[in-house]
């Protein structure tokens, strides 16, 4: 039940904070949200069965650039219409990408998933007819639900993915606690034991990977409205360490953990980025000392301190 | 439809992209095969090797001496990354999450060092000028660099089949446990094998300026496509990574000459049909010749 109180307060900071800070901070905080959604996402995948995926920005710029080029070269202006087609998207390529990955494990996972991702990328960068090359596309406006509170103005479009960040993390949520999130765990604890036991463990896996990359695209399609811009950078290896700094940073093995990582990552580098131009360095730095020093992140570290009075459990 | 003399031109240069990347993949093999790690920085050693190598060579106006530094200089970084970080990390993904995060350190210190414009290092001038092919110009550079290819992969082989270090690292890679139990410091071939890897780097890197610059933007792209070439050789094999690279090279460069934009449909297209009808590459995962 304390589980559930937390949630109340966080969520009422949520809801209050952004009344009294400076719209700068709002944007930040919005930001926050939308890679929350990313790390969880990813932490599908790293933390409930154990797959290293380097290429999550793969999704992350499929949803991202399926609505930038709905709105700006096919001229929509249903929101509902372009997320579902994005998330589709995002579906498909999760499928095919998960097909040629997932027939391997471990180190080979983490090789193929990257070089499938750098591969949309390429194509990103260097398809300029379609996608502007790393001039990217311009012009995708927010959604218009014809409700009298404009997503134009900063906290109106927090709300709005507010929104979107409560039900992920409630469906994300669920999906972890059901019998499936609860198969994923004892496939990364003991995959042959699964098998033995009649569970299809290849094919969890398969509905895990894409269930990730739905989410990923959600995230992409958040990202991209509030930027009203896409560039290649979305589906860049950046973009795809970044999320595993996140995670790692969090914990993987902790449902929330990615939350509080995607928050100190993204704080480190909004600070960092006003003052220097370091921020590939200082995120690099950050990556290597995380692991060497601190390999179970934040939260697996309290975890490990609340283990013995049982209120967290990974 | 292209002329014939275009078509060689075209092989040509995916054989000797090919070439360059099989030292990449070699190094990644390598490690792969003895280490069980795949070293993210790997690309970056390659962008870093050209940069050292037009910099050393400009100031010393000699050719050798600009690569023999590249070459060197990341063979050093390698042996400390693997002496002084990896050897205490205690598993792979925290190992490959290193190297991870000295991508972005490499990629940063270049950028401050060198600027992101493109390099460009004119060849020694023994290897300056060109032959006939048809009625078109090929550069000689191009076709040392696929003779000095050759003759590496070569090396490579003879050590690996013929000297007592390399028995070690083939059986290292099929059984480490053995290897220790009969007495041989398990601990110190890593640190070679990463080295090695390293210094093969380096030298891919610093041969290819003349042909393709050094930029900012090289070590994802060359890693991704040293990736490609082991997922569709085989992840384990030294034939595998030759198999491999020369065919990628030649779909590189296919493809860049036909559609430029759409280049990379035509790798993903070969990369997906290979992985889709044989999951562990053309060559497999056996040993590592």
């Amino acid at each position: 039940m304390r589980y559930g109180a937390y949630v109340l307060v966080g969520l009422a900071v949520f809801l209050i904070v952004p009344q009294f800070i400076a719209s700068y901070y709002v944007l930040i905080w919005a930001e926050i949200l939308i890679y929350a959604i990313f790390a969880l996402s990813f932490n599908m995948l790293m933390g409930y069965t154990g797959l290293l995926s380097l290429g999550h920005a793969a999704f992350f710029g499929a949803g991202g650039y399926t609505v930038a080029l709905l709105v700006v070269k096919g001229g929509m202006d249903n929101f509902w219409l372009c997320i579902f087609i994005a998330l589709l998207v995002s579906a498909l390529l999760g499928l095919v990408f998960g097909y040629l990955a997932l027939r391997t494990t471990g180190i080979y996972f983490i090789i193929i998933t990257l070089a499938l991702a750098q591969m949309l990328w390429a194509l990103a960068w260097r398809w300029r007819s379609l996608t502007g090359g790393d001039d990217g596309l311009p012009g995708i406006d927010r959604p218009d639900f014809g409700l009298p509170w404009s997503l134009e103005d900063t906290t109106n479009y927090y709300y709005f993915i507010l929104v979107f960040f409560v039900l992920s993390l409630f469906i994300l949520y669920r999906i972890s606690r059901s019998p499936f999130g609860r198969t994923l765990v004892g496939i990364r604890e003991n995959e042959p034991r699964m098998q033995a036991l009649g569970y299809n463990t290849w094919r969890y896996k398969y509905v895990c990977f894409i269930i990730a990359a739905v989410f990923g695209g959600l995230a992409g399609v958040l990202k991209v409205y509030q930027d009203g811009f896409i560039s290649p950078t979305y589906c860049s290896m950046m973009t795809s360490a970044l999320v595993v700094l996140m995670a790692l940073i969090g914990g993987t093995r902790v449902f929330t953990g990615p939350i509080l990582g995607a928050g100190v990552v993204w704080i480190i580098k909004s600070v960092v980025s006003s003052y220097t131009e370091y921020w590939t360095l200082i995120l690099g730095i950050l990556m290597v000392v995380i692991v060497m020093f601190a390999p179970q992140g934040i939260v697996g570290y309290l975890a490990q301190l609340k283990e013995r009075y049982g209120t967290l459990k990974g | 439809m292209p002329q014939a003399d275009q078509l060689a031109l075209v092989f040509l240069n995916g054989i000797s992209f090919g070439m360059l990347l099989f030292l990449l993949a070699a190094g990644l093999v390598l490690m792969l095969g003895i280490m069980n790690i795949v070293n993210l920085a790997h690309g970056s050693f390659y962008m870093l090797a050209g940069f050292i190598g037009i910099a050393v060579a400009i100031k010393t106006g000699n050719f050798l001496l600009g690569a023999v530094a590249g070459m060197f200089a990341i063979g050093f970084i390698g042996l400390v990354m693997e002496r002084f970080f990896l050897r205490r990390l205690p598993g792979h993904i925290e190992q490959m999450l290193f190297t991870l995060g000295c991508v972005y350190i490499i990629y940063d210190l270049s950028r401050v060092a060198w600027g992101s414009n493109p390099q460009y290092l004119p060849p020694p001038e023994v290897l300056t000028g060109s032959v006939p092919i048809g009625d078109l110009q090929y550069p000689i550079y191009r076709l040392a660099i696929i003779g000095f290819g050759a003759i590496i992969a070569f090396g490579l082989w003879l050590f690996l089949e013929k000297t007592r270090f390399g028995a070690i690292i083939r059986a290292g890679a099929d059984d480490k446990e053995m290897v220790e139990g009969i007495g041989i410091d398990i601990k110190l071939v890593f640190t070679m094998v990463f080295t090695l890897a390293a210094l093969l780097a380096g030298l891919s890197g610093v041969l290819a300026t003349p042909v393709l610059t050094a930029n900012l933007t090289l070590d994802w792209q060359v890693l991704t496509l040293a990736f490609v070439v082991i997922v569709v050789g085989g992840l384990r094999t030294l034939k595998g990574a030759l198999i491999g690279s020369l065919l990628i090279g030649i779909v590189d460069s296919v493809g860049i000459f036909f559609f430029p934009e759409l280049a990379m449909f035509l790798m993903f297209g070969v990369t997906a049909l290979i992985l889709a009808f044989r999951p562990k590459g053309l060559i497999g995962y056996g040993g590592l010749r």
